[in-house]
């Protein structure tokens, strides 16, 4: 900052005298460099402030200033309603009455770090946060008017919390004058099902401990004793007040030559407070100020359910919540004469000395606790208001460190992947939807609210009562993290698939008995959560086909009776697809009762890899089915391996001939260039396949690729391989989903056999595992289509848009 | 030529759209605002928003455009990543198209409160071309 006319008067207080239209001087409490550092905005916006109709005393800068809207963040300006005093939306700002408030526990920090991790977890799912989340409530609009009036008292009446947490609550949990028919119908529709949400950005849930004590009779008065875990919430009034903030800001803006109102700038739009619109807008105002205690009152009631469902005798008493955007109504002395004052706190904390009424009996000895936060993984503090504040800045403090990097610039330096595994790494554990949202939150891109606070404390605004640093972070529900089991038969493949998705195995019994019987039980709790099941039902010498579909039934039954909310069976191979009709006299439709056995175990959901038919699968469950296809694998595969011959895809029978027409689209796409298409039509006589195929479509001179859904024997593909080699191929390839490749499949790796064969892992070639053919035998991972398949149905997403992505590139 | 940037602001971000038209350029400020969230590339053009809105002079309509397309995106849960915005005199009519935030897939970063006042301009620049741009609160 240009300290040019800047007047220093004591260590940490510096004034800048009126000049033109300032009706009161400008005072900013800072060391030398946190002045230094504070932006020549800030200056300008505070200087802004004093020239504002009805302001009383000074403007003032708390020591986290910097630049806001209108109002500097960390801006205090009261106003006298008598003298022509008006109400600023953008002195309040965007997020109404955000605040902080902190709980005390009698649990240590060693309690805690013993169950940090299920804590986490546990808090990060119960606690709503994040973009697009919502809270379990929906409101009606009577309930929304009760809310908006009753505020955490309205929420402690609903069942969130207890009535003493009231009294610890700023006005008692619900400010005087909130008027609900202020408020547009945009701000009801914002709010109607965010109510119990966190939000995003710098908002927060963490459990902390208390690593130092400053002050041994405030903090015991408090309830803060050092090792010992608190717990604070750092949150607003959600949609609602942003939208209140959004309304006003412009009908300020577009009212401010009416009331004759010469601003600087007009993001300073305010109203009178005795005029239709500023009594308005205070209305509005405090009808959000309600919500946001209703929020945090929810959210404390969430977390404190969470933490009884692991450290059952938790209590989580309220020390206290108090917020730092508001504008309130307030008695100050003035010049030795009360007077009732509307004081704008934006990015600042009241913070009332000893003995003030307002502080709830039990602290008032102590003063009010000012609560400020830091940013995530940093320290916060536990102030207390001190009688010198009333008379340097209608006692008021600072709220929080105030960033030193833009959000783009700290998501370009930092990766939010490495802040969570650094933070780990020194006991911290964030959960967070969005790793960028982590990367742009990083503790360095922040200033030190260490220093702040101290300089807070010099300054005479508010003397220090506790450090507390984190221990868990909540900024929202981690990634959905599915949980996704795998049996022996399918452990590769399962580790495979639970990587894809962002997560690992979740641990299984799994028990022989004499006789052939067998057990398998989950070791996590699965109530409520999403499961993911995988196991590829081929058989081999460690089962048969049949064998792992029971244990997969039994193992689906067991999780639906253990509360498993929904789950989904992961098939990659799916025994008995090829059944889908009768073919001879009194034949079984298998794949009609594989369906209805699943079904009958309470399957929500059934994934499978390429079954053969697309239509009689779809049609032969009535449980959702999703269908993922080893096409795109294929075409990658072979758009990066194929020569500058020209290449046919070649379908080995006139049944396959649309997987394969679907494989030659996506290599066109990929490759940018026509692929030839051709199918071999097998010769019967007398029902009795005969040799002498004929080969309908080019491959004389180009690269043959023959695809099938499935190799058993190889007999069929061996036969297609050398009819297109008959026809004049210069190489031939054979791809195929399902490599069931019974022994006789050795004969594919022959002399006779193709030039490559290549399989996915839908099936372990466990038979053919010993001779890779001089890798002629190539295997490719379809596991990532089914990570990738759970992720979004995890996450909302659509599987049939994961098919048909490859085609939408065209 | 009709691009978008991000600029710095203290505590949040601004967003700066331009174009030939006051039209692209207001179409250009809403991909910044998505972009502030998600990648907008990530965003399919699955749904689509009607938007109306009007306001006393330009920059008050790009105020209530960027808000209105935050208020779409909050009560709707939606990204939304493609525009056709037409300006005529103080009314603007607007299609914008997305889908529902998948939170696995878009990893959105933050929740954006409301576009404000501060650094609020709609103009033309030496080359021509317009600017629509402000600050959003994040």
């Amino acid at each position: 900052m240009n300290l040019e006319g800047v007047r220093r008067d004591g260590d940490y207080r510096w004034v800048i005298d009126r000049e033109g239209a300032m009706r009161v001087p400008a005072v900013l409490y800072a060391d030398e460099a946190l002045l230094a550092d504070m932006d020549d905005k800030v200056r300008q916006q505070i200087c802004n402030v004093a020239s504002l109709p009805g302001i009383v005393g000074a403007a003032c800068a708390m020591p986290d200033a910097h630049w806001g809207y209108g109002f500097p963040i960390g801006g205090v300006a009261a106003f006298d309603a008598d003298e022509g005093g008006v109400v600023s939306a953008g002195g309040v700002g965007f997020d109404i009455s955000c605040g902080v408030r902190t709980l005390v526990s009698a649990c240590t920090r060693d309690e805690i770090v013993g169950v940090q991790a299920r804590l986490a977890h546990e808090l990060s799912r119960a606690i709503p946060a994040g973009v697009g989340s919502t809270g379990r409530l929906r409101l009606s609009d009577a309930q929304m008017d009760a809310m908006l009036t009753g505020g955490a008292r309205w929420a402690v009446a609903q069942g969130y919390g207890s009535v003493e947490d009231l009294a610890h609550v700023e006005e008692g949990g619900c400010i005087g004058g909130a008027d609900p028919g202020a408020l547009s119908q945009r701000a009801r529709e914002r709010q109607r099902e965010e109510m119990g949400t966190l939000g995003s950005g710098n908002h927060y849930l963490e459990v902390q401990w208390v690593t130092e004590v400053y002050d041994a009779a405030a903090a015991a008065g408090y309830g803060l004793e050092a090792g010992r875990a608190v717990v604070s919430i750092h949150c607003g009034s959600r949609g609602l007040g942003h939208q209140v903030g959004t309304d006003y800001l412009r009908d300020m803006v577009i009212a401010a030559p009416s009331f004759g109102l010469q601003l600087p700038d007009r993001e300073l739009a305010c109203a009178p407070i005795r005029s239709g619109l500023g009594r308005r807008y205070l209305g509005a105002m405090r009808a959000a100020m309600n919500c946001a205690l209703a929020n945090r009152q929810m959210l404390t009631h969430l977390c404190r359910e969470s933490f009884r469902r692991i450290l059952p005798g938790f209590e989580g008493r309220l020390l206290y919540d108090v917020s730092h955007n508001i504008c309130k109504e307030e008695e100050h002395r003035v010049d030795g004469r009360i007077r009732r004052l509307h004081v704008h706190r934006k990015g600042a904390t009241r913070a009332f000395g000893p003995g003030h009424a307002a502080v709830p009996d039990a602290l008032r000895p102590h003063g009010q606790p000012v609560l400020i936060g830091g940013s995530m993984g940093t320290a916060s503090y536990v102030l207390a208001g001190c009688a010198t504040g009333e008379a340097l800045s209608w006692s008021s403090a600072c709220h929080g460190a105030g960033r030193s990097m833009s959000r783009h610039q700290a998501s370009r330096q930092w990766h939010g992947r490495q802040l969570v595994d650094e933070l780990a790494a020194r006991g911290i554990l964030v959960r967070s939807p969005s790793l960028r949202g982590v990367a742009e939150e990083a503790p360095g891109a922040y200033k030190s609210v260490e220093r702040v606070v101290e300089v807070t404390e010099r300054a005479g605004l508010a003397r220090r009562v506790a450090r507390l640093e984190p221990l868990v972070c909540v900024k929202g529900e981690g990634m959905k993290q599915p949980l996704v089991f795998a049996p022996q038969a399918s452990l590769a493949f399962g580790q495979r698939v639970a990587a894809a998705c962002g997560t690992t195995l979740s641990p299984m019994e799994e028990r022989e008995f004499e006789g052939g019987e067998h057990k398998t039980r989950p070791l996590v709790s699965v109530r409520g959560e999403q499961v993911y099941v995988v196991q590829s039902l081929s058989g081999d010498a460690a089962g048969s086909a049949n064998d792992r579909l029971c244990r997969l039934l039994f193992f689906i039954a067991g999780l639906r009776d253990c509360g498993a909310a929904r789950v989904t069976a992961c098939v990659p191979f799916l025994a008995y697809a090829r059944k889908d009709r009768r073919t001879k006299e009194r034949d079984p439709v298998t794949l009609r009762y594989v369906a209805q056995l699943f079904e009958a175990v309470g399957t929500d959901h059934l994934l499978a890899l390429d079954a053969h038919n697309l239509a009689a699968f779809e049609n032969a469950f009535r449980c959702p089915v999703d269908h993922l296809e080893a096409g795109p694998l294929m075409a990658g595969y072979l758009a990066a391996t194929v020569g500058e011959a020209p290449v046919t895809i070649v379908s080995p029978d006139i049944g396959g001939a649309k997987r394969a027409q679907r494989v030659q689209e996506l290599l066109e796409v990929r490759l940018g260039r026509d692929v030839g298409f051709a199918v071999i039509d097998k010769r019967r006589s007398g029902g009795v396949v005969s040799g002498g195929d004929l080969v309908v479509g080019p491959v004389e001179g180009r690269h043959a690729v023959l695809v099938d859904d499935l190799i058993a024997a190889g007999t069929t593909l061996l036969r297609a391989v050398r009819a297109c080699r008959k026809a004049g191929a210069l190489q031939v390839d054979a791809f195929a989903t399902h490599g069931v490749l019974l022994p006789e499949a050795r004969q594919l790796l022959g002399p006779d056999g193709p030039d490559r064969l290549v399989v996915t892992d839908s099936i372990l070639p466990t038979r053919l595992a010993d001779e890779s053919g001089g890798g002629r035998l190539v295997v490719l991972e379809a596991s990532a289509l089914f990570g990738e398949a759970i992720r979004r149905i995890a996450g909302g997403g659509s599987v049939v848009a994961l098919r048909e992505m490859e085609v939408r590139r065209r | 030529m009709s691009g978008w940037e991000h600029f710095a602001h203290g505590a949040d971000i601004g967003v700066r759209g331009r174009g030939a038209t006051p039209d692209q350029a207001f179409e250009q400020a809403a991909l910044a605002l998505t972009a502030v969230v998600t990648d907008p590339a990530l965003v399919r053009p699955i749904e689509v928003v009607r938007i109306h809105c009007s306001a006393p002079d330009l920059e008050l309509l790009l105020y209530e455009w960027l808000n209105s397309v935050v208020f779409q995106m909050a009560t709707r849960r939606l990204l939304l990543a493609e525009f056709r915005v037409r300006i005529a005199g103080c009314e603007l009519e607007a299609e914008a198209r997305g889908e529902p935030v998948d939170v696995a897939r878009h990893e959105p970063a933050v929740e954006v409160k409301g576009a404000t006042f501060t650094e609020l301009a709609v103009r033309q620049d030496a080359d021509s071309r317009w600017r629509a741009q402000c600050i959003l609160d994040v």
